[in-house]
Order: C-alpha cells, then sequence, then structure tokens
C-alpha cells in the first residue's frame, strides 16, 4: 500500500519541487515583476492541480484497499523493474562514455549491453548486431550525412585533433 | 498570369525535382527520431550548389514529404519525429496496436494529401491576399491564435482534468526555462549553458514519447514482435482509410485552413497547426466520439495530418511574399534564395515572380505525388512493427540517440533526452497526459513571448487584447468553438425530448 501511495505522489511531488524551484529563483534573482509574476502563478495552478490529482488518486486508492493490496503484494524489485534500471544505467553510462571513448566504440558497447539486458542471445549474434548497428550510424549519418558525433578526448585528444 | 504560366513552365523543366526531394524527405522522416528539418541543415551544402529553382524546389518537397514521413513510425512505433506528429502518435498508435495499423496508415497518407494539395491550390491562387492577412497579425492577435491551442490541454484529460491542467501548467511552466523573451535575463538554468536557449524541444519530444515507450516495452513481454496479433499488412485496408478521409470533408477542410492560416503567420509552425487542428476535432466531438480521443480516434489522425501538411504550404507565403521564414525549412530556403541573388521581401514576385510561382506549383504537384508514394513507402514501413521486439529496442533506442543528438551536436540533449524519457514513463505509468506537457512545452515559449510584446503594445494594459477587432474575432471564434458544439449537442438533445 504504501509502494502505491509513493507512486502516485511522485508525478505530483516531481511537479511541485520543479515549480517552487523555478518561483524561488525568480523571486530571489533579480527578475522583472512581470516575469516573476508569470511563474508564480502558474506555479500556484500547478500546486493546485497538482494536489487536487494527487488526493483524487489517493482517494480511489483507499476506495479500493482491498484490490490494491492484493496488487502490490509482490515485491519491487521485478525481473522487469531490474531490466528497465539496467536498461537506464546503460544509457547513463553511455551519455558519460561517449565524450571520452567517442561513438564507435560507446555505440558498440551500448548495444551490446542493452541486448544482454534485453535478454538477446546468442552472444556472437548479439556482437554482430552491435557492431552492424554502430557500423551503420558511422556510414549513413557520419559518412553520408556529415553529422559531428563525438570522436573521444582519448582518441583525439582535448583539442579534438 | 504571365508569371504563373512561366512558373509552371519552370517546375515542369525541373519536376523530378518533387518526387526525389518526397522520397527522400519521406524516408528520412519515416526513420524514428529523426526529422527532415535536421536535415536540411546538413543538406544545405548541397542545396545552394544547384540552380536555384530546383534548390528551392527540392528543398520544400523534402519538408512535405518529411511530414508525411513522420507519421510512419508514430503510427507503427509510437515514436514520433517532430512536435507535429505527437497527435499523429496519440491517435495513430492505439489504432496500430488494435491490428488497424493499414486503415490508421491510409487516413495518414490521404489526409496529408489533401493538406497539400488543398493548401497548395489556395497559396498559388491568394498568395498576396494570404500575405496581406498575415500582416494583419500582431502578438497580440498570436497570442489568442497559441490560446486556441493550449485549450486543448484542459480536453487532452485521459486521466482526469486536474492531471491534465497539472500536465499542462508544468509545460508552460518548463517553456521558462532558458532566456527571459523581453529582459534577457537566464531562468531555471542551473548555470548550463545549453539551456540559454530553452529546453530542447526535440530531444524533450523524444524522450516524452518515445523513449518512455522503450521503456514501457522494456516492462512488458518481450517475446515476439511489437504488433502481438500479427496482422499483416493488407493494402485494401490502406485504401479503406484513404476513402475513410473522403467521408470527413469537415474535418479535412477545417483542419486544411487552420494548417494554412496558422502556418502563414510567421513563427508558429506545423505543430501549433496540428494542436489547434486536434483541438477543433476534441470540441467539436460527440461524447462517443470523446472517448476515442487519444484512443485513436480518426478524426483527431486525420485533423492533425491535414493541418501539418497544409500549414507545409502556408510557410511558403511570408517567405515568398515578406522574406520571412516561418519554419527550418522556409530558413534554408531564405539561405538558397540569398546565395542566388534572388529579391527577398515583396518584389519578388515582379522580379523573381517565375521562380516564386514555380515553388508554389510544385506544392500541387507535390499535393497529387504524396498519396502513391506514401502509399508506396507505408507497405515497408510497416514491416517495423513485425521485427522482434528485442531487436526492435537497440535499433530504436540508436535512432533516439541520433535524434536528440542531432538536432544541435550537443550530448547534454541526450541527457534531456534520458530524463524526459523517465518523466514520461512516470507520466504515462499513473495516468498523466504526456501530450499536455508537451503542448505546454511547445506553445509555452511562443505564448509568453507574444504574451508580453502585446502587453507592451498596450503599454501594460491588457485591454488591448480585447479592442483590436481581429483579436475580437478570435475570441468569439474560440468561445464559439469551446461552448459550441455542447449547446447545439444540448439544443438536439431538448428537441428530441420534447
Amino acid at each position: 500500500m504504501s509502494l502505491r501511495i509513493l507512486g502516485i505522489l511522485i508525478v505530483p511531488a516531481i511537479a511541485l519541487l520543479f515549480a517552487w524551484f523555478m518561483v524561488m529563483e525568480q523571486h530571489t534573482g533579480r527578475f522583472r515583476a512581470s516575469t516573476r509574476n508569470y511563474a508564480t502563478g502558474l506555479g500556484v495552478l500547478i500546486a493546485v492541480f497538482a494536489v487536487l490529482s494527487a488526493a483524487g488518486d489517493l482517494l480511489k486508492l483507499l476506495r479500493e484497499q482491498r484490490a490494491a493490496a492484493a496488487e502490490v503484494s509482490g515485491a519491487v524489485f521485478t525481473p522487469e523493474m531490474l531490466r528497465l534500471t539496467a536498461f537506464l544505467l546503460a544509457t547513463v553510462g553511455f551519455i558519460a562514455a561517449l565524450p571520452y571513448f567517442g561513438y564507435l566504440v560507446s555505440f558498440m558497447a551500448y548495444m551490446a549491453a542493452i541486448l544482454l539486458v534485453i535478454g538477446y542471445r546468442p552472444y556472437w549474434k548479439l556482437a554482430l548486431i552491435a557492431v552492424l548497428v554502430t557500423a551503420f550510424v558511422h556510414v549513413f549519418f557520419v559518412m553520408t550525412f556529415s553529422l559531428p558525433l563525438p570522436r573521444g578526448y582519448l582518441f583525439t585528444g582535448i583539442m579534438g585533433q | 498570369m504571365d508569371l504563373a504560366f512561366q512558373g509552371l513552365f519552370i517546375m515542369l523543366q525541373v519536376a523530378w525535382a518533387v518526387p526525389l526531394g518526397i522520397m527522400i524527405g519521406m524516408a528520412i522522416g519515416a526513420m524514428p527520431g529523426l526529422n527532415s528539418s535536421g536535415m536540411l541543415a546538413v543538406l544545405l551544402p548541397m542545396l545552394i550548389l544547384l540552380p536555384p529553382e530546383v534548390g528551392l524546389i527540392f528543398t520544400i518537397s523534402l519538408y512535405a514529404g518529411g511530414e508525411v514521413g513522420n507519421s510512419f513510425p508514430s503510427i507503427i512505433l509510437n515514436i514520433p519525429g517532430n512536435a507535429s506528429s505527437a497527435v499523429t502518435a496519440t491517435e495513430g498508435a492505439p489504432m496500430m496496436m488494435r491490428g488497424e495499423g493499414g486503415r490508421a496508415l491510409g487516413l495518414s497518407v490521404m489526409a496529408s494529401t489533401l493538406g497539400a494539395f488543398g493548401a497548395g491550390i489556395m497559396t498559388l491562387a491568394a498568395t498576396p491576399f494570404l500575405s496581406s492577412v498575415a500582416l494583419k497579425f500582431s502578438s497580440v492577435e498570436i497570442c489568442i491564435v497559441i490560446l486556441f491551442g493550449l485549450t486543448a490541454i484542459a480536453q487532452i484529460s485521459s486521466g482526469g482534468l486536474a492531471k491534465g491542467l497539472m500536465a499542462g501548467f508544468a509545460g508552460l511552466l518548463l517553456a521558462t526555462v532558458g532566456t527571459d523573451p523581453m529582459w534577457g535575463t537566464f531562468r531555471g538554468t542551473m548555470g548550463y549553458v545549453y539551456l540559454y536557449d530553452g529546453i530542447p524541444i526535440v530531444p524533450a519530444l523524444i524522450g516524452l514519447l518515445a523513449f518512455s515507450e522503450v521503456l514501457r516495452m522494456l516492462t512488458q513481454d518481450m517475446s515476439g514482435v511489437m504488433l502481438k496479433n500479427q496482422v499483416r499488412f493488407r493494402f485494401a485496408d490502406l485504401m479503406a482509410g484513404a476513402r475513410e478521409v473522403l467521408r470527413m470533408p469537415v474535418v479535412v477542410g477545417r483542419s486544411g485552413i487552420t494548417g494554412l492560416i496558422v502556418g502563414i503567420i510567421p513563427g508558429a509552425g506545423t505543430s501549433v497547426a496540428t494542436f489547434l487542428a486536434y483541438q477543433q476535432v476534441i470540441a467539436a466531438a460527440t461524447p462517443e466520439q470523446k472517448k476515442q480521443i487519444g484512443n485513436g480516434s480518426p478524426e483527431g489522425l486525420v485533423a492533425a495530418d491535414c493541418s501539418n501538411n497544409a500549414a507545409v504550404s502556408g510557410t511558403l507565403v511570408p517567405l515568398l511574399t515578406l522574406g520571412i521564414p516561418g519554419s527550418a525549412a522556409a530558413a534554408v530556403m531564405l539561405v538558397i534564395m540569398a546565395y542566388h541573388n534572388l529579391e527577398l521581401g515583396p518584389r519578388l514576385f515582379s522580379i523573381n515572380g517565375d521562380i516564386a510561382y514555380a515553388v508554389l506549383w510544385s506544392q500541387l504537384f507535390a499535393g497529387a505525388l504524396i498519396f502513391v508514394m506514401g502509399s508506396f513507402l507505408a507497405m515497408f514501413a510497416y514491416k517495423l512493427a513485425l521485427i522482434p521486439v528485442k531487436i526492435l529496442i537497440p535499433i530504436v533506442a540508436m535512432f533516439m540517440i541520433i535524434g536528440s543528438y542531432g538536432a544541435n551536436a550537443y550530448v547534454f540533449d541526450i541527457r534531456v533526452m534520458l530524463l524526459f524519457g523517465v518523466i514520461g514513463y512516470l507520466m504515462k505509468l499513473y495516468d498523466y497526459p504526456v501530450v499536455a506537457l508537451l503542448l505546454g512545452l511547445i506553445l509555452g515559449g511562443l505564448f509568453e513571448g507574444h504574451f508580453n510584446r502585446g502587453l507592451r503594445m498596450g503599454f501594460g494594459s491588457p485591454e488591448i487584447f480585447f479592442t483590436r477587432p481581429i483579436a475580437i474575432l478570435l475570441w468569439v471564434l474560440l468561445a464559439m468553438m469551446i461552448l459550441g458544439p455542447p449547446l447545439l449537442r444540448m439544443l438536439r438533445n431538448r428537441r428530441r425530448s420534447a
């Protein structure tokens, strides 16, 4: 039940935090009245509707308490959630690695990681797909359309030579 | 009249550029996560080397083809490539999931054809008149036009009105991140130079709609293909969808005119046109039709695609008559025109009128070709849904990363895509309408800028929004659009019960 409540509150909480940050920033910073008022107006509206929507969902949950309790009787760390988390971590790792290792290495590693996470087998096909996708990116986007993907500081140096 | 025929003659001599541009535009647009606006910037060095009429016709054909092609991954994979195909994804993807993919593609292609063809005729016949209409729109009127689109926030409330409004207003506040349009101060940038121009729309869109969808796929059964019932593509379904559009003359006419007029207004863009046309469908929907909104409404899909293709022709009007580019493609065309020393501004039609008319004729020709070429490409694009999910996800992830990066060549934009992807996933999980957030984000910047400029025009008083003649007309239209259909339904029900 508490997990479900947490879930219901997470989106309005993010919205409220953001609204608070933006309104505070524009009040504590040297912003003109028009821009402060605009942000404040929007912030108040977000707060009102965030509270209303969260309250509505919580009331609905209270009414369906038994059914909701049965729904969350399982563990948080289901295989699906672990898969999702691993995918997100792989994406974060890719973004961090891209400027340093360049697109060739990063894309290959990222593709391989995703395929591993989603359970694609056998390993040789996994490696082949990673290489083929990276090759496609290189030929189609970099060579044909001249998209300036990062080549990586480690290979080109900070000055990109 | 002579100039018009000279333009037709020039267009016929270089007519090969139209189908080639449309095909390339469609192919690029059909790649999930990519959009033709970005590709136009990349192709610019090649385009300026071509003769001016070829370069201009090729550019606008590529843009028109891209708007059609963007619909394919939106419908088939629920992965739109730009803001104007967000509505296509919202309405087309549910149709695809319930096995009506062929019908959805037929609706989309025919609506695009009619929008492009109809707007092509109108721009050809009335470009000078249309430009005079565009000149009468100041920030006050543009602000009210954007308000039309924003009222859709209240109506796209799949999880409840409070959730829709919260998401919409959060989008509007997100749109304030960046540089204050009036005073030039940085707001909410947290010191990141990449946010000085605001939250990048394309990565945010890809994250909210596409990346979140990939995250959802990861939490579901990943065996097999995306289309669980494995309905194969049938050309008969596509044709049935196309014929269905012909039975919606009101939706097509209204969306086409909306798209054309909004396209004419510089800076409004195809996304405003799409949301406006969509809002009109929602406002005019019967209670039974309202249940389908957001769950595969054919009218919503037709309105979106018709208006965004009509807007493509509309963007030509301020460019050719006033020298003001209203879209990315128009900006590329302006560069081509400047490079070839064509007259920019109101004298283009008197000095290089034949080339201007050649461009306008090309849109008519493009409109006629879009259906044939779009149907052909749709047959191949449908195969995306039959790729095993375990292979589709990495490929789509790659396109999303490239699509996010390609707009500005910043790695930061990929982070934005990731963040909005997580936000979009949470929103979808708890029934918050993602499209409402997107609406606020896309239209918020335009709205705030025009609103503040309008207030300055009125010396700080909002009275100006209610005293200018076109503004009053727009308020009346807005009120009619929101209140009219439910009032009419109420009167009809009373007459029936009486």
